[in-house]
């Protein structure tokens, strides 16, 4: 009798009855998508801060001088009180040649005659976590004397914050279609398991088992399967996206360049996570619906 | 004409209660029918006090195994009274069911083992249902097996076993957890008269221990060796003792 060593219980369900290969393949191919999807939507929205946040530090203001002769001395003006007001900021004319070079992509490479009246441009640059404010700077000038109009790049600002939140939205719908399709792959799964392992669960009822106990049994099925899927999927979603944040930006210029973070990471786990919950529930949810029809029937 | 069975014959020994007239089974007018076709099962009245040990006899198709399924809840009757354990499994809900079968030792036909598990892991099932922990039944699942003669075969898988050593694992199955009731669908009808008699000396020893058992059987001569209760069943009906009368009902 001592010979009898196996010390650990078999499973219950036969493994080997249904296709749990090709479960785990759907469901890490999902999972590398999710996966994929919450990366760039974390790159692009950090991005999209990141600009935004330049942005909303700098300004360029155009001069309106009174007459090319008093354009140097209104410009003097200018930096001065300019600067007395931002004593933080970078303050500093665009000058001659950076002004035309600002024509070349409206003119092209044309040889400009030297009289052409240019705009006087300066530009304010502020630190790191100051926001400029446009209506203080034309304040600035005005008690100066001075005719100013103000480019404080909002436009541009709310577009990429309008982009930002696209994204977000779209990676979103992404991640709810894919676990919508999670929880249908696994309802159908437990549903074809049920199937196939139906006089398992008459042996079982038979004996005595109640259905909180069958139901474990799938809801552990279903959430070990989800598990490895998930997590395969998403640990190829991961070395994809750092594949992708490796290469030349200028090789794909097109593309957003990915601003990988390590602590995007604990999204691929909460992805995990919610994968594996979700399978369990589905599983779950279908084998009480199940055995509670077949009662019915019987 | 349908009868009201007898409680337990002289020769069984009495359950470990004395004088307290339980009934492990009581049909009040049960009857049976599939959709809307015939009465399967008419008006079938039947007691099996607690202790008691009867055998179910009828020719084959009369309804033994239809009447077993009652008693073991996987058939819900069309009609009339069933009391399990003193208690109407009309009115029971799903975890009081599912308790009661708990109680219950059932032994199949077709034997009904699980393919991918070990005869090991068959025959502890009942137990592993309940939440047991494997090291506590482990040594008594070991020692049945060794009983009904299944100790080399204990890490088999069912499909590699003859008919009569499934059979005995069904049956072990079946006893592990020392039911209340035991019944047995044709549990000879497999194995060879010497280890039928043996596994009916195993119900007869669960019996003395205070066992209700019922075994359907067409097997006459079996019936015979045995001074006990006997039902017989023909047409969907309920009588008391053989037809010839060579055992007393």
């Amino acid at each position: 009798m001592d010979e009898f060593e196996n010390t650990a219980s078999q499973p219950l369900l036969n493994t080997a009855a249904d296709n749990a290969r090709s479960l785990i393949i759907v469901l890490a191919i999902m999972s590398f998508l999710a996966a994929l999807a919450i990366l760039l939507s974390l790159s692009a929205d950090r991005l999209g801060k990141n600009w935004q946040g330049e942005l909303q530090r700098t300004a360029t203001i155009q001069l309106l001088v009174s007459s090319p002769e008093l354009a140097e001395a209104e410009t003097q003006t200018a930096l001065k009180s300019l600067r007395a007001a931002l004593p933080e900021a970078d303050i500093s004319p665009l000058g001659t040649v950076k002004s035309r070079e600002l024509l070349t992509p409206w003119l092209g490479n044309i040889e400009l005659p030297e009289d052409l009246p240019l705009p006087v441009l300066i530009s304010v640059t502020l630190d790191s976590g100051d926001t400029l404010s446009a209506p203080r700077i034309m304040t600035v000038l005005r008690e100066e004397g001075l005719l100013a109009e103000i480019d404080d790049h909002s436009r541009w600002s709310d577009q990429i914050g309008k982009s930002a939140r696209g994204l977000k939205a779209a990676a979103l719908t992404i991640l709810a279609l894919i676990f919508g399709a999670g929880i249908a792959i696994s309802a159908f799964a437990t549903q074809a398991a049920l199937s196939t392992q139906r006089d398992v669960i008459r042996v079982l009822v038979q004996v005595g088992a109640e259905d909180s106990f069958i139901a474990k049994l799938f809801i552990r099925q279903a959430g070990l399967r989800g598990l490895k899927g998930s997590f395969i999927g998403a640990v190829l979603g991961l070395l994809a996206a750092v594949i992708l944040s490796l290469r030349n930006p200028k090789d794909t210029a097109l593309l957003p360049d990915l601003n990988m973070n390590w602590t995007d990471s604990f999204y691929l786990v909460l992805l995990i996570i919610g994968i594996t919950l979700i399978c369990s529930a589905a599983a779950g949810f279908t084998t009480y619906r199940l055995l509670r029809r077949e009662r019915r029937r019987s | 004409m349908p009868i009201i069975n007898p409680v337990s014959s002289p020769t069984v020994p009495p359950a470990p209660e004395a004088g307290a007239m339980v009934d492990v089974v009581r049909f009040e007018r049960v009857g049976l029918r599939y959709g809307r076709g015939p009465e399967i099962l008419t008006d079938v009245n039947m007691r099996l006090a607690r202790g008691s040990f009867t055998f179910l006899t009828g020719s084959s198709g009369a309804g033994k195994s239809t009447l077993l399924k009652l008693c073991y809840l996987t058939l819900k009757q069309s009609r009339g009274l069933i009391n399990l354990f003193e208690s109407d499994i009309s009115v029971m809900s799903r975890a009081e069911q599912q308790a009661t079968k708990q109680r219950i030792g059932v032994v199949l036909q077709d034997f009904r083992l699980i393919d991918h598990l070990s005869v090991f892991e068959n025959v502890a099932l009942p137990l592993r249902v309940t939440g047991e922990k494997r090291e506590a039944y482990r040594q008594d699942v070991m020692e049945l097996l060794q009983w009904v003669g299944l100790g080399h075969v204990m890490e088999a898988m069912p499909q590699t076993l003859s008919g009569g050593e499934q059979q005995r694992a069904a049956i072990a199955r079946a006893v592990i957890s020392k039911p209340d009731l035991l019944i047995a669908d044709e549990p000879t009808g497999n194995v060879d008269p010497v280890i039928g008699r043996r596994l009916l000396r195993l119900f007869s020893e669960m019996n003395r221990m205070g066992t209700t058992v019922l075994i359907a059987t067409h097997d006459i001569n079996l019936i015979s060796e045995f001074s006990v209760d006997v039902m017989r069943i023909e047409n969907g009906q309920l009588f008391s003792g053989l037809e010839n009368g060579r055992v007393h009902g």
